[in-house]
């Protein structure tokens, strides 16, 4: 009973916007160190560190940003999904307010990844663009994520814009392992998957230990950026209360 | 630095790094002046609600 | 619960016989922009027969959208949809209803109506046999997915516009199976995997959707 207890309070406590307030704030700074930090060594790592590859040459450095965003793309998403699943359910004010937020941060990061890896196309393949199933399917990714932001921009009330695009968002989960597994389904000019594979990741060590590191850091971004929206959204909906007209009193 | 000297490739990893750069800068650039411009609304609101205009904002 | 189902289907389908327009429009559009391509491209045989199965495909998809409105609107103006919700029987099951006799009076016209367009674009018959076979899983899976698109969207203002935003991606793998299903019959090959992923997409529709848009549905009536 007293371990129940105490996580009902925790649940309860942490869904406050005060606490959440407080507590993201005091995250904030150290999470966006440690992100400068990695970002730094992953830098470093992977553009000067790193050896030349075989086949590609230097080109292949692009990797470094454009998997990590790729990763990024379909992460956030499925936060937003989550979290989207969570209001609609318990209605939890604090689940909406990420839910929203993550849109357009998963929509920078998609967007990202297709400029990237159109740039990676041009000496690669010597094309921008071709029509496979990865790039269409992340393309479309992008399209779900304007979606979401478009729809919760049509509906006035706040509460109901949040239901509606949860359950969308829910609806376009199905996108994700259509875009993880496309390269296994479709004989494609896009590379198969070297590292979420099953068995040993068939990438050098070298390389592969910058782009992990990337990927650490650019999921440390994503929170700082997401918990920077989440903060200001929070003041927004509560400038009214108590606790929003205390924090901001000239001392 | 010869050793950030990509031969035939400079532009595309260029490019490339430099729009993460943007990206990343984007997401962090936007929220923080639309949390500079929130503050300065509701203590202006604050403000006046306590000390100047006749009605409550 | 299955006399509300067929209670809901047959009143659909009434409302729709007595306002033909709701059926013949759909089915002019289609016919019209179908015949707009060989009017743009000239009598270029070779590059119709190329082009038929994509651009009956996508113009199929369009005209879908485009009669997707009417599937909740009036429902939803005249409060008919509100007293749906407060039945005992479950709405996501009450939708289905709807979204059957939607393709009875869109989908299945439209799949009849195929053959004769297709010989205008000088697509040959054993293409055609694979274009009704992909129309006929395809079809109930846009009216299905679309429903989603349009619950969510039935109480906005411009509603139409965003439509067409939300349901697009979502209706790009249909589109994809469907048209690699006729290429490959084109050159000879056996379309069995991507008539097997429409199936599944179907089915899946048939299964998840309903929760969906009976959820969608409720927001709307908010």
């Amino acid at each position: 009973m007293n371990i129940f207890a105490s996580i009902t309070r925790l649940y309860h406590q942490f869904a406050s916007p005060p606490y959440f307030y407080r507590i993201s704030g005091l995250w904030l700074p150290y999470i966006m160190g440690l992100c400068a930090i990695l970002f730094a060594y992953g830098l470093y790592g992977g553009l000067i560190l790193a050896p030349t590859d075989y086949e590609q040459g230097e080109a292949y450095r692009i990797i470094f940003v454009h998997v990590p965003a790729a990763w990024m793309s379909m992460f956030v998403y499925m936060v937003m999904a989550v979290t989207g699943a969570i209001a609609l359910v318990w209605r939890l004010k604090l689940a909406e307010i990420v839910m929203i937020s993550c849109a357009p941060i998963g929509a920078s990061f998609t967007f990202l990844a297709l400029a990237t890896g159109s740039i990676w196309g041009k000496p690669m393949w010597n094309t921008w663009w071709v029509w496979d199933a990865r790039l269409t399917s992340e393309l479309l990714l992008l399209f779900l994520y304007f979606g979401v932001m478009a729809l919760y921009n049509a509906i006035e009330d706040r509460r109901t814009a949040a239901r509606a695009v949860a359950i969308l968002a829910i609806v376009g989960v199905v996108n994700i392992p259509i875009i993880h597994y496309s390269v296994e389904w479709w004989n494609t000019l896009h590379q198969g998957p070297t590292v979420t594979k099953f068995d040993k990741p068939s990438i050098h060590l070298s390389m592969l230990i910058p782009l992990l590191v990337m990927a650490v850091a650019f999921k440390l971004f994503f929170i700082g950026s997401l918990f920077m929206r989440v903060r200001t959204e929070l003041l927004a909906r509560e400038q009214k209360s108590k606790w929003v007209t205390a924090l901001l009193e000239p001392k | 630095m010869e050793a950030l000297d990509f031969g035939k490739y400079n532009l595309y990893i260029w490019a490339s790094y430099g729009l993460t750069f943007l990206v990343l800068a984007w997401n962090l650039v936007i929220p923080w002046f639309a949390k500079k411009k929130l503050i300065k609304s509701i203590k202006r609101r604050n403000y006046l609600n306590n000390n100047g205009s006749n009605d409550t904002i | 619960m299955f006399n509300a189902w067929t209670q809901i289907f047959k009143r659909d389908l009434l409302i729709a016989f007595r306002r033909r327009s709701e059926i013949i429009h759909p089915l002019i559009f289609f016919v019209m922009v179908i015949s707009l391509f060989p009017l743009a491209i000239g009598d270029d045989k070779v590059l119709l027969q190329k082009i038929a199965p994509a651009i009956l495909w996508v113009t199929a998809l369009l005209a879908t959208m485009l009669s997707l409105d009417n599937l909740f609107r009036s429902d939803f103006e005249d409060g008919s949809l509100e007293q749906m919700t407060l039945l005992k029987t479950p709405l996501s099951f009450l939708v289905t209803a709807k979204i059957a006799a939607h393709w009875f009076i869109t989908g299945l016209p439209l799949i009849l109506i195929t053959p004769l367009l297709a010989v205008l674009l000088y697509l040959p018959s054993e293409s055609i046999s694979m274009l009704l076979l992909t129309l006929l899983l395809g079809t109930p899976t846009l009216s299905l997915i679309g429903a989603v698109g349009i619950a969510l969207t039935v109480g906005l203002r411009q509603g139409g516009v965003i439509l067409s935003l939300l349901i697009l991606p979502l209706y790009i793998p249909v589109l994809i199976f469907a048209t690699l299903a006729m290429q490959n019959v084109e050159q000879g090959f056996s379309a069995e995997a991507q008539i097997a992923m429409m199936i599944a997409i179907l089915v899946l529709a048939i299964t998840l959707s309903p929760f969906a848009i009976a959820a969608a549905l409720r927001v709307s009536l908010n």
